[in-house]
Order: structure tokens, then C-alpha cells, then sequence
């Protein structure tokens, strides 16, 4: 259980996906205008995330791995060889994400179809979105973890992600009403917001060491 | 200017896809820790690009709007897995380092965005041409992050102490060498260390910010002077 | 719906061609990238036994439950042309500040018969740049004097020590002899505790 929390609150904090593993940054500059569109960005994005980090899990475990457990191998080659699909990750991860994000797109559309129109097109952006792709990656491929830390590890990743952009949301919506000097005013203030936020979090480093 | 030339010239400055599209920004922060890293990136991401613009633009009359994008994808991850397979044959250091970052390279927005706005409507020339430019915008944009990044993070660059990397230019290395290493050792000996935040994170968002407003103060000035 | 199975052929098709190309490609980079998976690990062998020539496995029948990892510990034996007996090297892990480090560790008896170590080489980390990474750089000057063979200016404080001497400094004044890296202290303390621990270890797989 402990190790459990402690995967949530690396996943969240001290690696944050935004800040401190540069995942997500295209909508963490694009859609963090206001708090109210960036706290459903967040929802949205750890839902897929979640559901993503499951499907990958099973795909990876199941059918990419070569071993007793790959189902394929099992079913098709003849006993002692082993088949490794490894490779195929890419290709069949990103496949996944994009067919969850059309799901929730059609499930946004008929139950909260204001969210919906909020998003508008950053939520097929979802699919390009490094963060999810890069938490599907990391669980299967780097740490090679078993299904509950997936689980909260996902989440975990979500919740950082939500988290960076509702602050930054926060931010850009008091810059709003002050004087930002011409030349740095949009993107560059941003991403200059992002490098002290960046530092902030640079304090959560070492709290855990995984 | 004629018009191939012109499709892909414009990928180099006018519609830089990191600076003036700001597309491609994981990679950009997260790979640049040094200048080998940043070109490392910016060349394997632009052979992904080139690869999927011509077999998209080749395909384009066969394939259907209505399934494009997950076409698009599939394409896409296709050529990132191979250059993923074959970097890490051919130059497992460089593998190394860049990590992650190599199956990323299919969400890099650069790619699909390339797809869905050229390859899919233009002919294969240009669609190679426009991969072509925007591969040397990237590699730019990330070397000069990355080279930044590195002189000031580590005070090396190409893995070299910033003086020898000069001096190991061919012609102008002759004079350049020298006046760095002078120069080295005087910082040297007033006592001044690299900055380590500059190869953290915060000293990419930072650079980039700087970067940007540099540029976006010449965008202005220009069209002040108009 | 003929448009609906036009549609997925064509799917289909596409997914074909590319598990087709994946697949050659795949087949042709396999063996180049196994070799360079495992020559990593033989090269790291020999680089931490100066004066070997080949290596062989230790012990083959015995296998200890080593306290850093939870695989146990696969010791190889290095012996020179005239098989006489330089060392023995392994490998161990340890919790790094972002990831696991893996080192080779390469031991022997020094004169008064105890394990001390005769070269360390970090085979995989996820260290900071510019911090933890720091284990691994070499100073430009030995690059130049020695190639390959250059020992990182951290990791050349550990040669010939013994394991009552692995400790920092800074966290064990009585009996540290190790210097920590400048703001890497947990990078230092993993990398010393693997090299440390794993010796401890190897004594028990080799009694």
C-alpha cells in the first residue's frame, strides 16, 4: 500500500509529466488560458490516461512480451520458441490512444456536451498528447509495472498533469490584467512562468527515490 | 523565388515549426541537454517526417478522408519504429540518450500536423521538399537550444570543453582555439562554474522563453518599421 | 455497408503492409542489437579486471540472494594469457536518485587478503545531467591520455579499497573515504552502497 502511495505522489509531484519529464507540453501552453477549461483538460486526460494505461498493460503483458503469458505465442508456435513483438509497441499504442479518444469524444458529446464545446479541437489533440503516449511507455516498457501500480501510477500522471495546468491557467489569467512588455507578452511570458514553476517543483526532487 | 525552392526555404525561418508553429516543444525541452542530443533529435524526427510525407503524398488519392488520420498514424509509428530499430543498431549511444523521446517522435504534432495540412493535399516533390525544410528549421531550432544549454549548463559543448570544440573547427578553428582557451581561462580563474540549472528543466522553459520573446521583439520591430 | 468494408479493408491493408515492414526491419537489426546488448556487459568485465584477458563464470553452482537486487549475484572469473587468476567481476543494482544504477564491480585480494576493488564501470543509470550524471564523466585531460580506458574522476577514488572503507565521507566521518559528488549526495551514497554491498555479497557467494 505504501508503495502504491508512493508511485502517486512521484507520479504527481516529484516527476511531474509536465514540469519535470516535458510530456504534455503542447496542450499544457495551449489550453491553459482559463481555470475552467483546464481543470476539464485535466479530467479528460486522466481519464484516457487511465483507460490507455489498462488496454497498454494488457497488450504489452499478453501479446507484445515474449513468455508463457503471451497469449499468441501460446496459441501459434510450437513449444520452446518464443515471440517477440516488442517492437510493435509504438504502432499498437498509439492505435489504442486513438480509438480511447474517440470514445471519449463521442461520450463528451452525448453527456456534457458544454465540456465538449469548451475543448473544442484540443480534445482529439489528446491523441498527441507525449503525456499519455509517455505513460503507457514508461509503465509498460521502463518499469514494467504489474497492474494496480499502472493503475495509480496513471493516475498519478493525470493529477500531476492537471494540476500543472490548472496552476498555470491560475497565472495566465492574472497576467491578463498587467503589463506584460511587448515582445514577451503571450508564449514567451509563458514559457517563462513555466521555467520559475519548473524551479518550484525542483524542490520536490530527492523527496522520494524511485 | 521559385516555388519548390520557396517550399523549402519557408521551414527554415518564416514557418520554423518550433519557433513560428510552436509545434514539436517535448522534444525540444526535454532532448536538448546538449548539442548532440539536440541534432541527434532534429535529423532522427526529420527522417520520420520526410519518410511519412512522401508515402502519404504517394498514397494520398487512395486514401479515404474519413480514415486518414488513423492511416496517418499507423504510417507514421511504421517509420518511427524503424528508425527506432535501426539507431539502436547502428549508434546505441545516441539510442541511449535520446530514451523516450524516440517512440515520441510519433506524436511529435509536427509530423501529423505536416501530414494533414501538406503531404495529403500537394504532390510527392514538394511534400519531400517541405519535409526536407522543416527537418532543417527543427535541427536548427533544437542545436541552438541545445548548444546554449550545453555551454552554459556544463561548459562543454559536442561533449568537449567549449574551448576545444572551437578550436577543433577546421580553418577558422586555428584562430577561434587560441582566443577561447584564453578566454576559458580567465573565466577559469575568476572562479565561474556552469550554470547546472540551464541543463534542468527550468533552464529550458527559461531559454525558450527568452528565445521566443527575442524573436517575437524582431517580429515586432519589423512590422513597426513597415 | 460496402463503404463501411471498403473502409476497413483498406485499414486493413495498410496495418499489413506496415506490420510487414516492421517486421523485415525488425529481423535484420535483431542480431546487431542483441550484440550490442551484451557487449556492454563483456566489455565492462575486462575494463573493471586491468590486465585481463578473458573471463569465465565463477561458481556456476552457487547463487546467493544478494541484498541489493533481488536477482543473485552471476560473478565472473578473469584470468590474463598466463591463466593467472586477476579477479572477479559483477554486476549489481541499486536505487539510484531517478532510476536504477547498474555497475559492473571488479574485486580481488590485495595483499593482505582482503577483497578490495580493482575497477568499477556504471553500465545504465537515469542520473540528472550535470549532477548524478557526474559518475560517469571523465576528466577531458585523461580522455586525451587514455581513450577508452579512462576511469570517471568519481569512480577512480573507489579503486583499491576495501569494503570497511566504502562509505562517504560526508555521511560517515570515522571511516568514509569516498567524496560525494558536488549536490549529488544520493547519487553518491547509491553508487558507493552498490559497490559496497555487492563485494559484501560476492564474499558469500565465494566462500
Amino acid at each position: 500500500m505504501k508503495e502504491l502511495i508512493l508511485i502517486l505522489i512521484s507520479a504527481a509531484l516529484v516527476n511531474n509529466f509536465v514540469l519535470v519529464r516535458f510530456l504534455g507540453l503542447c496542450p499544457f501552453f495551449g489550453v491553459s488560458k482559463k481555470i475552467e477549461t483546464a481543470i476539464g483538460m485535466g479530467m479528460a486526460v486522466i481519464f484516457v490516461m487511465v483507460l490507455a494505461s489498462i488496454v497498454t498493460w494488457g497488450i504489452w503483458n499478453f501479446v507484445l512480451v515474449p513468455g508463457p503469458s503471451n497469449i499468441l505465442q501460446q496459441l501459434f508456435l510450437p513449444e520452446g520458441q518464443s515471440l517477440d513483438l516488442t517492437y510493435l509497441k509504438t504502432v499498437a499504442y498509439i492505435l489504442v490512444i486513438a480509438s480511447l479518444v474517440q470514445l471519449t469524444e463521442m461520450f463528451l458529446m452525448k453527456n456534457n456536451p458544454s465540456l465538449y464545446q469548451a475543448l473544442g479541437v484540443f480534445l482529439p489533440l489528446i491523441t498527441t498528447n507525449c503525456a499519455v503516449l509517455g505513460v503507457a511507455l514508461i509503465n509498460t516498457q521502463d518499469k514494467n509495472y504489474s497492474l494496480a501500480p499502472t493503475l495509480v501510477h496513471a493516475v498519478g500522471a493525470g493529477l500531476g498533469f492537471t494540476l500543472a495546468l490548472v496552476l498555470m491557467a491560475g497565472i495566465r489569467e492574472k497576467l491578463e490584467d498587467h503589463n506584460v512588455p511587448k515582445a514577451l507578452d503571450g508564449f514567451p511570458i509563458a514559457f517563462i512562468t513555466a521555467g520559475l514553476m519548473a524551479i518550484a517543483f525542483l524542490g520536490f526532487s530527492g523527496m522520494i527515490t524511485d | 523565388m521559385s516555388s519548390a525552392a520557396n517550399e523549402f526555404t519557408k521551414g527554415i525561418v518564416r514557418e520554423n515549426p518550433v519557433f513560428a508553429l510552436l509545434l514539436g516543444l517535448c522534444p525540444t525541452l526535454a532532448v536538448t541537454t546538449s548539442l548532440k542530443n539536440g541534432v541527434g533529435m532534429g535529423l532522427a524526427g526529420g527522417a520520420v517526417l520526410i519518410c511519412s510525407n512522401i508515402v502519404i503524398s504517394l498514397l494520398r488519392k487512395v486514401i479515404p478522408p474519413k480514415i486518414r488520420i488513423p492511416i496517418f498514424i499507423v504510417v507514421i509509428a511504421s517509420f518511427v519504429t524503424i528508425i527506432d530499430l535501426l539507431m539502436e543498431a547502428q549508434v546505441p549511444d545516441l539510442h541511449k540518450s535520446l530514451g523516450l523521446f524516440i517512440p515520441l517522435i510519433v506524436v511529435n504534432c509536427i509530423i501529423l500536423g505536416r501530414a494533414e495540412a501538406y503531404a495529403y493535399k500537394e504532390g510527392i516533390l514538394n511534400s519531400a521538399l517541405d519535409g526536407m525544410g522543416m527537418t532543417v528549421g527543427f535541427t536548427w531550432a533544437l542545436a541552438l537550444i541545445g548548444g546554449i544549454r550545453e555551454i552554459l549548463g556544463t561548459g562543454n559543448l559536442w561533449g568537449m570543453p567549449w574551448n576545444v570544440a572551437l578550436g577543433s573547427i577546421p580553418v577558422l578553428g586555428n584562430i577561434l582555439g587560441p582566443i577561447a582557451t584564453t578566454f576559458s581561462d580567465i573565466l577559469g580563474a575568476i572562479g565561474i562554474q556552469p550554470a547546472i540549472l540551464m541543463i534542468l528543466p527550468p533552464g529550458a522553459f527559461i531559454l525558450m522563453g527568452v528565445l521566443m520573446g527575442w524573436f517575437q521583439h524582431r517580429k515586432l520591430k519589423m512590422e513597426a518599421g513597415l | 455497408m460496402p463503404e463501411m468494408l471498403k473502409l476497413t479493408l483498406i485499414l486493413l491493408v495498410v496495418c499489413l503492409c506496415s506490420a510487414g515492414a516492421l517486421s523485415q526491419t525488425y529481423n535484420s537489426t535483431k542480431e546487431k542489437i542483441a550484440k550490442n546488448r551484451k557487449a556492454t556487459e563483456s566489455i565492462a568485465r575486462l575494463a573493471v579486471l586491468p590486465g585481463a584477458t578473458s573471463v569465465s563464470i565463477f561458481n556456476a553452482d552457487k547463487s546467493v540472494e544478494s541484498k541489493t537486487s533481488d536477482s543473485a549475484i552471476k560473478a565472473f572469473a578473469g584470468t590474463d594469457d598466463s591463466k593467472k587468476q586477476i579477479g572477479y567481476a559483477f554486476k549489481v543494482s541499486e536505487k539510484g536518485f531517478s532510476g536504477d544504477i547498474d555497475v559492473m564491480v571488479g574485486c580481488a585480494k590485495n595483499k593482505k587478503g582482503l577483497l578490495a576493488v580493482t575497477g568499477t564501470r556504471v553500465l545504465r543509470h537515469s542520473e540528472t545531467p550535470g549532477l548524478g550524471a557526474e559518475m560517469n564523466t571523465v576528466a577531458y585531460s585523461d580522455t586525451q591520455k587514455f581513450g577508452d580506458k579512462a576511469v570517471p574522476k568519481f569512480q577512480k577514488q573507489f579503486i583499491g579499497k576495501t569494503v570497511e572503507q566504502l562509505y562517504l565521507k560526508k555521511l560517515d566521518p570515522k571511516k568514509g573515504t569516498i567524496d560525494s559528488m558536488t549536490a549529488a549526495t544520493i547519487s553518491s551514497k547509491a553508487f558507493t552502497k552498490a559497490v559496497r554491498e555487492g563485494i559484501e555479497t560476492f564474499k558469500e557467494v565465494s566462500k
